[in-house]
Formats: structure tokens, C-alpha cells, sequence
């Protein structure tokens, strides 16, 4: 399993959400507090949108495949660096020599020329039976684009094709539309296959003017016959948090409260022990978060296919 | 304070006295350490685990939170006999509401370790216990349950489409064989929840059980279901939610390996109900009316292991009607 961590909102020093909170995204990797048997070691991945930086339409990009937790160069950039919008990643896979543990795996992925970034928290169960049937649904300009092995990547290139352009401004209906589109698809590529067994479809994208993020699974409480225990079965978790800005007050990590609501976080879990200023988004839900006159507006629904 | 014979003595005066007889009490007050606090001293606080279960036996409290997007809200008094910080506990979740003495109170806490020495050695009185918290739990479903309607009435919600109403109705779960069901029985008995059940037990429940397959959006309980009903989920999953004026607001899912069951297990013709619908294809063991009459009669331990699932399912229930009313606040939920 992996981690996901997003903002939107008030501009944040990176630190604040990484490394910080006593629950805090780095800390994720080596000691999460949800599903704790498998570690986030695979990679880390970072995009960030800065108003003051050039080309503020395109994110900052990096990624790693060395653990967070001993890289510098990170702590250093994001002391220094305040984006008001940012989509982690932390890469979780399983401990076998199968494996391929390398940069173009890392997430969240953003093909060249285009402006979306999206992050994945799951595993589509018999990917490699399906892959080449999916090809279909991707439109030609981003087949090449796809460098990695994870299924995470073949998703966002299916997503960026539902979209009505890679680089541009979205409406709700266009993101959301996308999105079904693109899980309608994985249903239908799956159902050829006849492959019935609970794959997680934990989707977080952003262009920097939003954020998307679904808790999904497909076929959930389907495992195979004999199956040992595994990650991949449970219904992976997804939280926000929302008020005018994160910090520190009264003594913790958390959202100042206020009427005006700023700023925004969705994340795989909470990046605090207390998870009361949190909240659970329920299964098959499709959560937007769009950020408009300083204000955050959240509309959520459920996931029918 | 009170010492022990004192409280044994004002305990059987209370109304405590109609749930436990008076070797139950006193095998309460025994066991357990009762606790003092004077008016304006946090009981329970907010975001931390509650390490059990705590009866109040004298004085009110005050259930108050920090609400995302509300600020400090107080929300309701509770006195003696009521049961608080369920949910944290059963859920293994920090608590979501910070519980302040209103007055000078005492409480007993159910420790883990008492709940399962409770188990092995008097089982009868756990049952009780349980009984008396699912009933407290009830009441505040009921509570919660009326304020998400109204919610609901109001707002612009999307309807369900006749569409969609139509593939409710005609979707009838079929019944089939065990053997067709492919139930694991040690995975069910590695499970967090039938662990205490012995594999003869679950076998007997199986026995007794109906297998249903159920297509994905089959109404296995709704409103009209009067009777007390159990189901345990082998394979799929079942949303429940609350509809209201053909407009649905999800709650949760239940998945393998764990046991529902609907309101009239508590109360007879109950007031309002909770939709439990597949939301994926499932397979089910459905523990009709009778059944568990008969557990309930010939099978006392299993009895009282099943109702201890039973008020599991209602305390799960519970949490995420309070998420559902959060979110109703803050989200633009299934609007047009």
C-alpha cells in the first residue's frame, strides 16, 4: 500500500506537511500509523504548484527512488519552498525481488505538456492480463509516454485521454466525468478478462487548480481462493481536513478554524495521532476540492458504476 | 466519596438495578475501578482512545466536541446508567467527543480485561451489558436518524432514478448451497470478529444460516424489514444508508468476515431503519427471526457471542451516522 498526501489552499512551506505533524508524511513511510505491516520504501514523488515560480501552470517535479527519510536534498527544498498546492507520493510495494523498485515508477506521473498530476493508492489485481487491452482507451500522443511498469501510470494516461485537453482549465463536470470514465474503463477491460478480485483505485489528481481524489475498489470482499493476507484486500483509507490554514496552534498540528475555510488537505490518513479534525470519507466516494475566491469548496459523491 | 457497600446499596435503588441483579453489581463494583470527578473535569477527552467503557453511576456529564468547520459544540447531557466512549473503544478510533463532568460524577470502568473475564466467566452478565449499551446506542441512532432525514428533506439532494429504483425492486437475492458458497471457515475464525466462536459454533451458525448470492444493488434490509434479522458477509460487500423522500445518503461498507444486523433486533417495529444494500455481488448467511430465537433459546454461549457481533454492528452504525452528519455540513453531497 502506498501513502498519498494533498494540498490546496493558503500558500505552505513544504516542511509543514512532510515533516512536521507528529503523524507526519515522511514519518508514513517508515512508521505508518494504517496498515502498518508494509513499509512505504519503494520511492517518493512530489509535485508542487507555486504562483511565484515560472510557468506557475506547471509543477515543480520530484522524485526519488532513495528513502525520504535519509535524502537532504528534500529536507533542504522544502524548507525553502511554499506552494499552495501539492501532491505526494509515497510508494509502498511488496518485499520480493519482483519488484521494480526505479524513478519512472515513482508517482504522482505528469506526461510532458501536459499540466495534470495524478498519484495512485492500490493495485489492480492480474494488471499484466489486462494491459494491452487498455491500450485502446489511451490516445496515441501518450502511448510513448508511459516509461514505468505500474499499473498507476497506465491509469493516468487513460485519465489524461477522457480529458478534453492535457494543459487547460477544468470544469467539476469534466474531472468528474473523466474520472468515472476512466474506472468504467478498468470495469470493462477487467470484465473481458473475467478477472473478479478486489482491486483498490485510490485516485488523487491534481492540475494545481483542484483537487480529485476517489476511494474506490473495484470488485471489494472478492479476494482469490487461498489467498494469504494482504494489503490489496482492504478497502484503503482516505481523509481530509479543511479550515483557513494548517499549522501549529493551540499546541498541535491542525487546521485554524475560522468562517473563511482556505485550505484544504486530502490524504491517505491523517498527519496527526488526533484524527478528530479529520474526516473519513466513506467508501465508493468521489471527493473534488476546488479553491475559488480564497475559499474551498468541497463536493463529493458516491462512486455507482 | 462513597465506599463500595455504599454505592452497592445506592446502585440497586437506581435504575441500573433493572438491567444487572445484585450479585451482578456487585461484581461490578468489585472488579472495576470506579472513578471520581468533580464538576468541570474532562472524563473522556477528544482525539485520545478511550481505554474503556465508562458506566455512570452518579452526577451528569457533558458529551462536547470540536467540530471541523463548527467550532466547540455541546450536544447532549447523559446521567446515571448511561454508557460513554463505546465507540472509541469497540472501534479501536480516538475519541470524537471530549466528555466533561457537569456536575460531581462517578463512573466504573469496563476495562478490555473486565469485558473479557466478563466473557469467559459470566457470560449472561456481558449479554446484559451489551443489551443495555446496544439499547443506549438505539436511542441515539433514532436521535441522529431524524436530524439526517430532516436534512435530507431539505436539501436539493439528487433522487434515486426509476431507473435505479426499478433495478432495486426486481433484484431478489437467490438462495443456494453451503457448499456453493465457498466459505473459509478458518479465515472467518482468524477474523477480528469470530475469533471467540469455536469452529463447532460456526458451524452450527452456518447450519441455521439461509446462503443467499446476492447481485450487486439487492435490498437485503430496508424499511419494511419489521423483524430481527442478522446477516454475515462470506464474499462482496453491502452498503448501508439512509433514504429518505427517494434520496439516499450512504453510510458505510461492510465487508467479509463481519456480522450486520438491523434495528429490530433491539426493538420491536422500530421507528426508523437503516438500507443495507450489496454494492457489489455478495454472498451471504442470512440468521432469520426465528433463528436467532432459537439460538437465543438452545444455544446460550453462541447466543451471547452473536449479540455481542450484534451490538458491534449497531456501535459501527453509530460512528458512521455521526460521520454522515459531519460531512452533510461541510461537503456538496450528491447535489445536481
Amino acid at each position: 500500500m502506498c501513502r498519498v498526501l494533498s494540498y490546496l489552499g493558503k500558500p505552505i512551506l513544504i516542511e509543514e506537511l512532510l515533516y512536521q505533524p507528529d503523524n507526519s508524511f515522511i514519518k508514513q513511510s517508515y512508521h505508518p500509523k494504517y496498515m502498518s505491516h508494509l513499509l512505504n520504501l519503494a520511492g517518493f514523488g512530489l509535485a508542487a504548484w507555486d504562483h511565484t515560480s515560472h510557468s506557475p501552470q506547471l509543477p515543480y517535479l520530484y522524485k526519488t527512488q532513495q528513502l525520504p527519510f535519509y535524502d537532504e536534498n528534500l529536507r533542504n527544498f522544502a524548507s525553502k519552498i511554499s506552494p499552495y498546492c501539492l501532491l505526494a507520493h509515497l510508494r509502498g510495494v511488496s518485499y520480493n525481488e519482483k519488484q521494480i523498485v526505479s524513478t519512472q515508477n515513482v508517482h504522482p506521473f505528469v506526461f510532458a505538456g501536459s499540466n495534470v498530476a495524478l498519484a495512485h493508492n492500490g493495485s489492480l489485481f492480474h494488471f499484466e492480463k489486462m494491459k494491452f487491452d487498455l491500450l485502446e482507451y489511451i490516445l496515441p500522443p501518450y502511448r510513448p509516454l508511459i516509461h514505468g511498469t505500474t499499473d498507476s501510470e497506465w491509469i493516468y494516461a487513460i485519465f489524461l485521454s477522457q480529458l478534453p485537453n492535457p494543459l487547460g482549465h477544468y470544469t467539476n463536470t469534466n474531472i468528474v466525468k473523466a474520472i468515472l470514465d476512466t474506472l468504467k474503463i478498468l470495469q470493462k477491460v477487467r470484465s473481458k478478462h473475467r478477472i473478479a478480485i478486489n482491486s483498490p483505485v485510490n485516485l488523487f489528481i491534481s492540475n494545481g487548480e483542484f483537487i480529485a481524489a476517489t476511494r474506490f475498489v473495484l470488485d471489494y470482499g472478492w479476494e482469490p481462493a487461498n489467498a494469504g493476507p494482504s494489503t490489496h484486500f482492504a478497502y484503503h483509507s482516505l481523509w481530509y481536513t479543511y479550515g483557513e490554514s494548517y499549522g501549529w496552534y493551540d499546541n498541535e498540528y491542525k487546521m485554524k478554524g475560522s468562517r473563511t475555510k482556505s485550505s484544504i488537505i486530502i490524504a491517505s490518513e491523517p498527519l496527526t495521532e488526533n484524527t478528530t479534525t479529520w474526516v473519513e470519507v466513506p467508501e465508493y466516494t468521489l471527493l473534488v476540492a476546488t479553491l475559488a475566491q480564497g475559499e474551498i469548496s468541497i463536493t463529493s459523491q458516491d462512486i455507482d458504476l | 466519596m462513597l465506599n463500595n457497600n455504599d454505592l452497592h446499596y445506592d446502585l440497586l435503588q437506581s435504575e441500573l438495578s433493572n438491567l444487572f441483579d445484585s450479585q451482578e453489581l456487585q461484581l461490578l463494583l468489585k472488579r472495576n475501578h470506579i472513578l471520581t470527578y468533580a464538576a468541570g473535569e474532562t472524563i473522556l477527552q477528544q482525539g485520545k482512545l478511550a481505554d474503556g467503557i465508562y458506566l455512570i453511576i452518579s452526577g451528569t456529564v457533558l458529551i462536547t466536541a470540536k467540530l471541523l468547520g463548527e467550532g466547540t459544540t455541546n450536544l447532549e447531557t447523559l446521567s446515571q446508567g448511561d454508557f460513554i466512549g463505546e465507540i472509541s473503544f469497540f472501534e479501536n478510533i480516538p475519541c470524537a467527543t471530549s466528555v466533561i463532568a457537569a456536575s460531581n460524577a462517578q463512573c466504573i470502568l469496563l476495562s478490555k480485561m473486565y469485558l473479557e473475564f466478563l466473557s469467559a466467566y459470566f457470560p449472561e452478565t456481558k449479554y446484559k451489558l451489551s443489551h443495555a449499551i446496544s439499547k443506549q446506542v438505539c436511542t441515539r441512532l433514532k436521535k441522529m436518524h431524524e436530524k439526517i432525514t430532516t436534512f435530507i428533506r431539505n436539501s436539493d439532494m439528487t433522487s434515486q432514478s426509476l431507473f435505479s429504483e426499478i433495478l432495486h425492486s426486481f433484484t431478489k437475492p437467490s438462495e443456494i448451497k453451503l457448499a456453493e458458497a465457498h466459505v473459509d471457515i478458518n479465515k472467518l475464525h482468524r477474523s477480528v470478529f469470530f475469533h471467540t466462536f469455536s469452529e463447532h459454533e460456526l458451524e452450527t451458525l452456518m447450519q441455521r444460516s439461509i446462503v443467499l448470492n446476492a447481485a450487486k444493488n439487492c435490498d437485503l434490509l430496508t424499511k419494511n424489514d419489521k423483524k430481527p434479522t442478522c446477516y454475515i458477509v462470506i464474499h462482496g460487500a453491502v452498503q448501508t444508508s439512509i433514504i429518505h423522500d427517494n434520496k439516499v445518503a450512504k453510510l458505510s461498507v461492510i465487508g467479509p468476515d463481519i456480522l450486520f444486523a438491523n434495528i429490530a433486533c433491539m426493538e420491536q417495529n422500530p421507528s426508523f431503519n437503516i438500507n443495507f444494500t450489496t454494492c457489489e455481488q455478495a454472498i451471504v448467511l442470512k440468521l432469520v427471526d426465528t433463528e436467532l430465537l432459537n439460538l437465543q433459546h438452545n444455544f446460550s454461549e453462541l447466543w451471547f457471542k452473536v449479540f455481542d457481533l450484534i451490538c458491534r454492528s449497531l456501535i459501527a452504525l453509530e460512528k458512521s451516522v455521526d460521520k454522515l452528519d459531519i460531512r452533510l455540513n461541510i461537503e456538496m453531497y450528491n447535489r445536481k
